[in-house]
């Protein structure tokens, strides 16, 4: 009995200190918990309320309408798919490249996918005239005569979502079966009950270990193609139409693209909340936020070539429908708008994140939240312009978002919230297990490889 | 509920290097090593090693064979519904190999996820309604280690706790508190003193 319990002579830290510290959003609630609840409880019921509304009055209360058919609604589908990108997979690719700094930030980014996934889900469904007959759209055998119409990238989407949903669900589970049974030795009551179902009888036997560390392997692998597959399926949505700047050969990497760069800012967003909330500065640490500002920074870039990829075929191809398009963005209506995006997507984070001096955690935060809306902006700019200014020039039209629109819209990021707020009750964000493991002495600690890995990295 | 005629003693230690050397105390003294468990609240790569080389486990061959399944469940459902139709095509098919290629390329991920969970589930024991020792897994969420042996009668009993004297550790005895899920894993019954 030599040696202290469980205690890390690199990090100082103890079992105990490190459980207080990982569980305590779980076993107290503090009244902020509580305020983020109820507000977001309550735009969420106001949310509900609208679509209650829409779904009685019908779907033309909405500003969608011919010919802008696509609105807020799908702009959410495909911001929120977007967003989703954000967890399972920069969680599957940092576990499959072995990066050790992903140990404190894996379970806030799943959690992340799931709900994104759920909200982005629900959109489709939103959009309908008839939401109550939403499961007509499954592609199956059926007696109504339906067209199961294979070919559409919607019933693609159907697949994809679902796949990806399916394996993110799993691929948060897994890791956190020994973190339910922690708090299951720490409850007492029905939370002792719940907990022990959940944690499926988990023992902490080596055998258990390597089953699931092995099972956590294959998932990552199998996790990273799926999650390509899905926002390149959803920018399928719109490149199989023949239509003024959507039929474009590199819409499926440009929207995979977009996608972990949204969600990674999404990411750094949640991050900086929960450090603040939680108390959790020794966990989600200045090198965290430096990592993921650096990797930002490149997604920046790499959008940045992208769009003006996109748009330079799309200018020297001068097709008149085209350009009708890609003026009415540069330098037409939806200017304000697209000048917005570049800000918040390029010009603003580019300089923040490259300057090690700047990409502190204030200066990632300040960058991701631009970036979010950016990218929230460029999504709408992809649907709307397009689907106002068609090929036939006795179709055009214009949209404007109408108040259940908006409604809905900020009810679903106020769902987002109220996800996150009830997961962190329950679960512990930050993963207890992977992060002692990745500090146990004999081993190289992780302390030591962050701060090699970044040395000067500041905090504000 | 299920109860092993065997009776586990568990020793609690403070570290891995302590489990280690009552691991090979307890084996000194004539215990099966697959009598002896380690249980701890991270995985400790010294012993999971071990386990690794000796049994791989089939989820990487079963993840393989759940995606060909879920090819065969894409093939299914879209050749079942094209059939279905009895839409008169003259002779075009009704769902084209882009879409197919998709949708079977989905369904082979999805089977692949599933049995991945699945077959971690199956080996890993979980789902099986045992005893979980209260004392055990509250010190266990504390990070400590634990020693389980099993002993066949009185004898072996008294070994085991002599050895988890002699270096110290916590003995607990095999206290029903909670019963969900947790059962004793086969190679659990089978100490030789």
């Amino acid at each position: 009995m030599s040696e202290p319990s469980g205690s890390n002579a690199m990090t100082g830290f103890s079992d105990a200190r490190i459980n207080a510290d990982l569980l305590r959003s779980v076993f107290r609630t503090g009244k902020w918990w509580y305020v983020t609840v109820a507000v977001s409880g309550s735009v969420m019921l106001a949310a509900g309320a609208a679509f209650l509304y829409q779904a009685y009055t019908g779907i033309g209360i909405a500003g969608i309408n011919r010919p802008v058919y696509w609105g807020f609604y799908i702009t959410n589908f495909v911001f929120w798919i977007g967003i989703s990108h954000a967890g399972t997979l920069i969680s599957a690719i940092l576990r499959v490249t072995g990066a050790q700094w992903r140990r404190p930030i894996t379970r806030c980014a799943e959690a992340i996918t799931v709900f994104a996934l759920m909200i982005g889900a629900l959109f489709p469904i939103i959009h309908l005239g008839r939401p109550w007959l939403f499961y007509w759209l499954m592609p199956y055998p059926n007696e109504r005569g339906l067209w199961p119409n294979f070919r559409s990238p919607l019933a693609w989407d159907f697949f994809a979502i679902n796949t990806y949903l399916t394996g993110s669900s799993i691929y948060l589970f897994l890791p956190l079966i020994p973190d339910l049974a922690m708090l299951r030795a720490k409850s007492t009551g029905v939370k002792r009950k719940i907990y022990s179902i959940l944690s499926l009888g988990w023992r902490g036997t080596p055998r258990q270990w390597h089953r699931l560390e092995r099972a956590v392997q294959i998932m990552a692998i199998i996790i990273i193609p799926v999650a390509v597959s899905v926002h390149t399926i959803v920018s399928w949505d719109f490149a199989m139409a023949i239509q003024p700047m959507w039929h474009s050969t590199i819409f499926g990497p440009y929207f995979v693209v977009g996608a972990i760069f949204s969600g990674i800012a999404a990411l750094i967003v949640a991050m900086a909340i929960l450090r603040k909330v939680f108390h959790l500065e020794a966990y989600l640490k200045p090198v965290h936020f430096n990592n993921l500002g650096l990797l930002l920074l490149t997604m920046s870039l790499l959008w940045f070539y992208f769009t003006f990829s996109e748009y330079l075929t799309g200018y020297y191809g001068n097709d008149p429908a085209e350009m009708r398009v890609f003026w009415s963005k540069v330098n037409g209506p939806y200017s304000p708008l697209f000048w917005a995006m570049i800000f918040c997507c390029f010009i603003i984070p580019v300089p923040i994140l490259a300057f090690k001096k700047l990409r502190t955690i204030t200066g990632t935060l300040v960058a991701s939240i631009g970036i979010v809306i950016g990218m929230w902006l460029e999504r709408f700019l992809i649907i709307v312009p397009t689907l106002a200014a068609p090929r036939l020039p006795y179709n055009w039209g214009h949209y404007s978002p109408r108040l259940v629109e908006i409604l809905i819209t900020v009810g679903t990021v106020a769902y987002f919230i109220f996800l996150y707020a009830v997961f962190t009750k329950l679960f512990p964000i930050v993963a207890v297990w992977e992060y002692k493991e990745g500090i146990r002495p004999g081993e190289e600690s992780l302390t030591v490889r962050e701060s090699e890995a970044t040395a000067g990295v500041t905090a504000d | 509920m299920r109860r092993s005629t065997a009776e586990n003693i568990t020793g609690i230690v403070d570290s891995p290097r302590e489990a280690r050397q009552a691991e090979t105390c307890l084996t000194d003294e004539g215990f099966a090593r697959d009598a002896i468990t380690i249980m701890s609240a991270e995985p400790l790569a010294e012993f999971i090693s071990e386990l690794g080389s000796k049994s791989p486990g089939r989820a990487g061959m079963l993840s393989i064979a759940g995606g060909i399944a879920g090819a065969g469940a894409a093939i299914a459902l879209t050749v079942w519904t094209s059939r279905r139709m009895g839409l008169v095509t003259g002779g075009m098919p009704i769902i084209t190999p882009w879409a197919f290629g998709i949708i079977v390329y989905e369904l082979i991920a999805l089977g692949a996820i599933l049995t991945t969970f699945v077959v971690t589930i199956y080996e890993a024991g979980l789902l099986r309604r045992g005893a979980i020792d209260v004392e055990v897994d509250s010190a266990i969420a504390d990070g400590k280690v634990a020693v389980s042996v099993s002993c066949q009668n009185d004898t072996s009993r008294r070994v085991a706790e002599s050895v988890f004297s002699k270096l110290g550790a916590k003995i607990c005895g095999n206290k029903t508190v909670d019963s969900t899920f947790t059962k004793p894993t086969k190679h659990l019954r089978g100490g030789r003193v």
